[in-house]
């Protein structure tokens, strides 16, 4: 069964095409990886999957709101809150009693590596810190699909690795669904199962496999021969732009 | 070393220029002093800065500096509160904003002078036209902190509020509000600086109750007293100085608490 799936669907505005008839799916359990060149409407995708953007035509069938969790390009932290608040933000929203969505939050920092954070402000928190922050605002809602916007593009490459793996295994640990806009081949080979090419035409290629083997076993992971060839089998897969 | 020169001898040495140009001022202006008594007639050197001001005078500018305050305050707090509802008003819908905008600008633009009739006919020549007076002076800078603050917020985080099926309340009240908080500061802090130029404005043409520190300026200038009218207006000074202080301090307070990181920058 699809947790998010993509019927046709085109979104625009003042005449230009940004998402042009397409139609995928990420099955339960399943991650998906988009990569493709900037501008050509990766985040606008996953908008319109989190429910943020309308589409004009086609159909999107996803989890309810309070289902999906969102990570940014940028940890979008509220700099009044804590990393605590800030994490509890969305049960607060959702209307979730107070002491029980500190409680999780409390509980996602111990998971994500942040439990020394509790009580910082954002300022007080180095970007990393605050990327496992918004990482774990998006789990705290117990989501069944995770969406994630290039969370790992402005860390540094050790930060990023670790922030990487971590996601990696908290995506298996919780068998979630995640759709992910991927900055680079090797995220996407990290992260996910499939990989689509978006071209600059707004439609995607075929799916591509990555070939981790990632739901039975989570540790494996490519070669750089691999990523190497699978790089050239997206190349391949895009549209000319 | 340097720190101190900075801190200590900047001041001193504008102090010390302001003085010496008061002076070369004082004795060069033509027929300033009295021929018969030796009393200034337009400025007093600093060391005779006072000169006229007794015990009665001295109390009357008091007692008129007292009024001032009440009126820049009574001013301020019903700005506050207008331009606050106002803002919130703007941040909910686009249609008002857009609507209320040249409003609200055109009413910075106007004159007092321009608007005195219609006052004196709406509420009279007394200290209530004095508070509107103020009013008119500070709600712009009081709405357009307020409103710049509501705007002021990431799209994407207004985009997280939305996954999130937040009502426009619950958006406003967590995410618009408290970001608006510095900037709503700011305003108020320019606020509070001409509430006392407009207390002072309001006596200029609405002259009945109470005597202002500008209505008793007025009469000092045409009874050609310097040394009281001097005093008068470093009184207004320091009222003005006063509550900009006083708000800024409130401001640094909440700042504190609604945008730690502009308040830490800041240090």
């Amino acid at each position: 069964m699809a947790a998010l799936n993509f019927e046709g669907v085109s979104f625009g505005y003042g005449g230009h095409v940004v998402i042009n008839d397409l139609t995928m799916a990420v099955d339960d359990g399943d991650v998906v990886a988009i990569i493709g060149p900037s501008g050509q409407g990766k985040s606008t995708l996953l908008k319109l999957a989190a429910g943020i953007l309308n589409p004009s035509s086609g159909l999107i069938t996803a989890p309810e709101k309070g289902h999906i969790g969102f990570v940014f390009q940028t940890p979008e932290l509220l700099p009044w809150k804590t990393s605590r608040d800030n994490a509890a933000l969305p049960l607060q929203l959702l209307g979730t009693p107070a002491a029980l969505a500190r409680a999780t939050s409390s509980d996602l920092h111990e998971r994500v590596g942040l439990s020394d954070a509790l009580d910082k402000f954002p300022h007080e928190m180095s970007h990393g810190m605050q990327m496992r922050c918004s990482l774990a605002r998006a789990l705290s809602t117990d989501p069944s699909l995770l969406l994630l916007d290039e969370p790992f593009s402005a860390l540094d490459e050790l930060v990023r690795r670790r922030v990487l793996k971590d996601t990696s295994d908290l995506v298996a640990e919780r068998r979630m669904s995640a759709l992910l806009v991927a900055h680079t081949v090797q995220e996407a080979a990290y992260l996910a199962d499939r990989v689509h090419v978006l071209g600059g035409n707004g439609s995607l290629s075929q799916p591509i496999e990555t070939g981790t083997d990632r739901k039975n076993n989570p540790i494996t992971r490519l070669e750089s021969s691999e990523i190497s060839s699978l790089a050239s089998t997206m190349i391949n897969a895009m549209e000319p732009i | 070393m340097r720190n101190i020169g900075r801190k200590v001898l900047g001041p001193l040495l504008v102090i010390g220029s302001f003085i010496g140009l008061w002076y070369l001022t004082a004795y060069n202006i033509d027929n300033n002093f009295s021929p018969s008594s030796g009393r200034a007639l337009v400025l007093p050197p600093p060391h005779r800065m006072f000169e006229g001001v007794n015990r009665s005078i001295a109390g009357d500018i008091l007692t008129a500096g007292r009024i001032t305050l009440v009126t820049a305050m009574t001013g301020l707090a019903i700005s506050i509160a207008l331009g606050w509802t106002t803002a919130l008003l703007m941040g909910f819908s686009r249609s008002v904003e857009s609507a209320l905008w040249p409003f609200l600008v055109a009413l910075q633009a106007v004159p007092i002078v321009a608007l005195v009739p219609l006052l004196i006919q709406l509420v009279g020549v007394n200290s209530r036209a004095r508070v509107v007076v103020v009013v008119l002076i500070t709600l712009f800078p009081v709405v357009s902190g307020a409103v710049d603050g509501l705007n002021r917020v990431s799209r994407s985080q207004v985009e997280l509020f939305r996954l999130y099926g937040a009502s426009r309340i619950s958006t406003m009240k967590h995410l618009r509000v408290p970001n608006a908080v510095p900037h709503a500061m700011g305003g108020l802090k320019v606020a509070s600086g001409l509430a006392v130029v407009g207390a002072i404005v309001g006596d200029f043409f609405f002259a009945r109750g109470d005597l202002g520190l500008g209505r008793i300026i007025t009469e000092y200038f045409q009874n050609t007293q310097p040394g009281p009218m001097l005093l008068a207006s470093m009184i207004a000074a320091i009222l003005g100085l006063l509550c900009f202080a006083s708000v800024s301090l409130i401001a640094q307070q909440l700042s504190k608490r609604w945008s730690p990181q502009i308040s830490n920058d800041a240090h």
